[in-house]
């Protein structure tokens, strides 16, 4: 269904393409501003900050290049008084600091603080106290057809923990690897939720696969459960839906908490669960 | 306080006597219907006045007109536009049923027009915010692709704007495209539109008056907050077989009219169809195939089964269809498209009860669906998918029309309508998984609703129309009642000026979501629910209208100020694209519904219009200023917003003249033409780029993937370059043996201004520096059609 737009933007591009010109109005101008982005977890194996700078489009030759930021100062601090400065690691193209070092807990509201040059950015999030597993992750193999393309289907669903506003990501990954470890998997699905109308009850989601590898052998997949704050939420459920300027459809600004520049400061608690085939 | 008590108390004595037929001196009634001489097209809105009593009525919907009057001889005057004035003498001394012929008006001469000739003068008329356009102009003014568009022509009006270049939708004083009651013969049209919004459904042959309500809406309107475009077909002619046919560059089209039974039963049919496909199929390969088309098919029937009954079977059917086939092996074949259209259907009957009460029941069906379908056919087997969307009406209305003396014309009425809504429903056969399923999201729905209203004349110089409407709609366990109060006044200051004053309170119960701006047929029409609150809205108007009888025009100036609340619009982020079927069948809930939200909307502004109607030059001349702002708490971080369309300045110059007339010894000749200017739309424009990235909840550490994602000025907060354009019209007639012949040579875009359709981020010539780039989708544009009456 997004192909009918996209038809009909290369039908006008290519139909009118003698019609295309500079604009004659006058564009807007702005500064460059700082982004910084940090997902904070208890089930990651640390806490990493990444801080760049917006680029102007018009009059600018730079497209997609954003080069880190890695000379600011980086503070990581919670709601109980303790702060850790956050240094640079060059391996993680970030600013990081080790679970053993700055440990993050469910429950505690941790603030990000960064200052470089004349920017001071802030970002604030709370971490959701609970994890929220899958009550069950089942995966069925439906058809193959003489091309080899193989059909999967996979549906899951968990329990919502009552009486709390919750927000969840579930995320899926397929992966064929011999070795140990996620190193080539690949996200297949995505979809973010919120409990709204429905605390306390059961939620679910599927997705069907299509397997056109033809490598043989079943897929398997990581299915992941995120239980996040609402910043994670909402900057997710427009990231995900964002597929680049479309001059027919609402421009979607991107959320931020972030005060004094761009990006988000947010926190999630992961569940994982493995369907093998 | 007591003499303000006696005088109410006098007031309403007043109006009570003046209701009551046959009071105090013998009265009676002279009614019958007004009609085109030789077709008997039967003529809406035709003046009958009484010059020596200065009082009269007007012909409604059918054709129906109706007077009461003590006895005693009269001189009576019926004008109508385009027609000759007739008068005629009566002496009432009994009930009376005369019917009224009228001819043609001769386009030799300028028409007279005196005080006494006189047609319903627009200061004289309590409605105000409502326009007429001649169906003739609708022919002569020139049009995209030579394409005669009844929507494009109401967009030249003040307080009309168009949605994008070349686009059919119409915004009035603020609303949106789905706030517009557009009705065919009594059936309401969802999707108006041809070829994305390019071209408007309604072919211009077959119609035979076109009424736009702007504000100040009768009680007998409901179901939408802006505006009510109603449209009628005509009959056919009851006298003799006649037609029309025209090729064009896009389309070509026919309508032949003429008697079932002489004088009593007549037929229409009209039709369109492009034909660019057609022309190029011989040239595709054989194995691939693509291309587009549009049809459309008006219908009407009728038959006068006595003075006192007719009935009229009416109906309209029409069809897009983008299509590609593909076959890229012998046994292998893909193929898809997309297609919409629109089925109605109307049977009335005219009852008149009384020579005073006249009655129409309607029985009316609608349909608008979408289909998206993609079908691959490998050795035989299949795999299908078909997504559609749509809508479905059952309509029951009985309206009566009643006119117990000169001072009052009351109208009461009732509907039921049987919504049947399908905002999404997916098919899928696959003979490989062996599966073929339906997954289809039905909502059923009423909308009902009663009304009764009153045109009051009050002394020579007051009119008053009260009115109130009581609506309600029931779904799914949940039933909304609403209230709608309506009222126009109207005070005539001078003969030729008045006053008028107008509040209306409207409610919306079915919505059009739409994520784009072109009006793509894939706009969601969709109903309220327990969670999607009707949209309301009331509008204040007031302004003079004033006619130039010497001149022969007439000039209305009004402001108005309007505001609506549960606006719907798409949340931030969400789309069409999101409403799957599948997930409400699981989830049970309307995945739509979760991806809207509601706001509020404002909308001020004032408009000009003069306008002459007769004559040998015709046209008119609207301006309007305007101011249109929106607030959602889910859009915009909760600030206040321009509407997209939200234009302050919209300028509309419309001339045709008609040099000559076509005579047997030389051609006839009209020219036409029309400027438009408008304030640039409102649009939300990137400014900056940053990374963004995607966190992947598998992947250990920073490895995040890196995505490029705009910073955007606030939302609509970039202006577009100003909006103007030209066009120019010139039509040929030859009379020849058996018919009269037209070519009519038109050119959009005189000037080739390069409007803006859409703006993308491109690059400067010869340079890497980003800039802000424009498409123009019509820059001149050439057409030649050639027509034939008979």
């Amino acid at each position: 269904m997004k192909s009918t737009l996209n038809i009909w933007i290369l039908f006008c591009l290519i139909a009118f393409s003698a019609c295309q010109r500079v604009a004659t109005v006058k564009v807007p101008q702005t500064d460059p501003l700082p982004v910084m982005f940090s997902f904070l977890s208890p089930e990651s194996e640390g806490s990493a900050v990444t801080l760049t700078m917006s680029v102007p489009i018009f009059g600018s030759n730079s497209y997609g290049n954003f080069d880190p930021i890695a000379n600011a100062q980086v503070t990581l601090s919670d709601n109980n008084g303790n702060s850790k400065v956050m240094p640079y690691s060059i391996l993680n193209t970030a600013y990081y600091l080790d679970q053993t070092e700055f440990k993050i807990n469910p429950g505690m509201t941790y603030t990000i603080e960064a200052k470089f040059k004349e920017y001071t950015l802030k970002g604030t999030t709370t971490i959701p106290l609970v994890m929220v597993p899958f009550e069950e992750v089942i995966g069925e193999k439906l058809a193959s057809d003489p091309n080899g393309t193989e059909r999967y289907f996979l549906k899951m669903k968990w329990k919502d923990q009552a009486s709390i506003k919750n927000y969840y990501r579930v995320n899926l990954e397929d992966f064929k690897s011999s070795t140990p470890g996620d190193t080539n998997a690949f996200s297949v699905g995505d979809k973010m939720y919120s409990d709204e109308g429905k605390d306390g009850q059961i939620l679910s989601d599927k997705y069907e696969y299509f397997d056109y590898s033809l490598s043989g052998g079943a897929p398997s997949f990581n299915a992941y459960l995120l239980n996040t704050d609402i910043h994670y939420y909402e900057y997710h459920k427009r990231r995900l839906n964002y597929y680049g300027d479309d001059p027919f459809s609402e421009p979607v600004q991107q959320y931020s908490n972030v005060k004094g520049g761009l990006g988000v400061v947010c926190s999630y608690r992961k569940s994982k669960s493995q369907v093998l085939l | 306080m007591k003499t303000t008590k006696l005088k109410c108390l006098g007031l309403l004595i007043y109006l009570f006597c003046s209701l009551t037929p046959n009071a105090q001196t013998s009265k009676f009634t002279i009614s019958g219907y007004i009609k085109e001489s030789g077709s008997q097209e039967l003529l809406l809105g035709a003046s009958i006045a009484i010059p020596a009593l200065k009082t009269g009525t007007t012909s409604n919907n059918y054709g129906f007109y109706s007077l009461t009057l003590p006895a005693g001889k009269y001189a009576f005057l019926v004008s109508y536009i385009g027609f000759e004035p007739k008068a005629f003498s009566i002496d009432l001394q009994k009930n009376i049923e005369w019917d009224i012929l009228l001819q043609p008006a001769s386009a030799l001469k300028e028409l007279v027009v005196s005080a006494e000739k006189q047609q319903a003068r627009l200061s004289e008329v309590t409605r105000m915010s409502v326009i007429e356009i001649p169906i003739q102009q609708i022919k002569d003014i020139p049009a995209l692709l030579g394409e005669k568009d009844v929507l494009k022509v109401l967009q030249l009006l003040p307080g009309v704007q168009k949605g994008g270049e070349g686009n059919s939708g119409i915004y009035v004083r603020g609303g949106g495209p789905d706030q517009n009651l557009i009705i065919l013969d009594d059936a309401i049209v969802y999707n108006a539109f041809h070829l994305f919004g390019f071209f408007s459904l309604f072919n211009g042959d077959a119609l035979k008056s076109v009424e736009l309500t702007k504000g100040g809406f009768p009680a007998r309107y409901g179901g939408r907050l802006s505006s009510v475009v109603e449209m009628n077909m005509k009959e056919g002619n009851k006298e003799k077989l006649k037609g029309e046919a025209g090729i064009g560059i896009l389309s070509s089209r026919f309508l032949l009219e003429g008697p079932i039974i002489k004088g009593k039963s007549s037929f229409l049919v009209s039709a369109r169809r492009t034909y660019f496909d057609a022309l190029t199929r011989p040239f595709l390969p054989a194995t691939n195939k693509a291309g587009y088309y549009f049809y459309d098919l008006n219908a009407k029937a009728n038959y006068e089964i006595n003075n006192k009954n007719k009935l009229f079977l009416s109906g309209y059917f029409g069809r897009d269809n983008f299509y590609f086939s593909s076959k890229y092996a012998d046994n292998a074949i893909d193929k898809g498209g997309l297609k919409w259209g629109n089925v109605t259907g109307t049977l009335r009957w005219n009852h008149q009860y009384t020579p005073q009460i006249f009655a129409n029941s309607s029985l009316v069906f609608s349909d608008y669906k979408f289909q998206l379908y993609q079908e691959s056919t490998y050795n035989g087997s299949v795999y299908a998918m078909r997504y559609y969307s749509g809508i479905r009406d059952y309509t029951l209305k009985h309206d009566i029309d009643y006119r117990p003396n000169t001072n009052h014309t009351i109208k009461v009425g009732a509907q039921l309508i049987r919504h049947q809504f399908v905002p999404s429903a997916i098919v899928v056969k696959d003979d490989y998984a062996g599966t073929n399923q339906e997954i289809k999201n039905t909502i059923y729905a009423w909308e009902n609703a009663i009304y009764a209203e009153d045109d009051i004349k009050i002394g020579p110089r007051f009119r008053l129309n009260p009115g109130l409407r009581f609506s309600h709609f029931q779904v799914t366990g949940k039933n909304y009642f609403k209230p709608e109060p309506r009222l126009s006044m109207a005070y005539k200051v001078k003969s030729d000026l008045s006053i008028k004053g107008s509040y209306a309170m409207m409610n919306q119960y079915v919505h059009l979501i739409s994520n784009t701006s072109v009006g793509l047929p894939t706009d969601l029409w969709v109903p309220s629910t327990k969670n999607t609150l009707p949209q309301t809205s009331w509008q204040v108007a007031g302004g003079i209208a004033k006619d130039f009888i010497e001149k022969n025009f007439a000039l209305s100036l009004e402001g108005y100020y309007k505001e609506g609340s549960n606006i719907i619009a798409y949340k931030e982020g969400a789309s069409f694209f999101d409403t799957d079927p599948a997930d409400a069948s699981v989830s049970g809930t309307n995945t739509w519904e979760q991806n809207i939200t509601r706001g509020r909307m404002w909308s001020y502004g004032a408009e000009l219009l003069i306008q002459k109607k007769t004559g040998n030059f015709t046209g008119w001349i609207g301006y309007t200023l305007s101011w249109t702002q929106m607030q959602f708490n889910e859009l915009n971080f909760g600030q206040k917003f321009w509407a997209r369309y939200d234009r302050r300045h919209d300028i509309s110059l419309v001339g045709i003249y008609k040099v000559r007339d076509e005579t047997a010894s030389h051609n006839g000749i009209k020219i036409s033409g029309t400027w438009v200017y408008g304030t640039g739309n409102a649009i939300t424009l990137p400014i900056a780029e940053y990374d963004a990235p995607v966190h992947q909840p598998g992947h250990p550490g920073s490895n995040f993937y890196y995505n490029t994602a705009s910073q955007y000025t606030s939302r609509n907060q970039f202006r577009m370059a100003p909006y103007h354009r030209m066009d120019f019209g010139v039509q040929v007639q030859k009379k020849m043996k058996h018919w009269v012949r037209t070519w009519e040579f038109s050119v959009y875009n005189l000037y080739n201004r390069y409007n803006p359709y859409f703006y993308y981020i491109g690059y400067e010539p010869n340079s890497f520096k980003r800039t802000l780039m424009q498409i123009t989708l019509f820059p001149i544009v050439p057409s030649l059609s050639w027509n034939i009456k008979f």
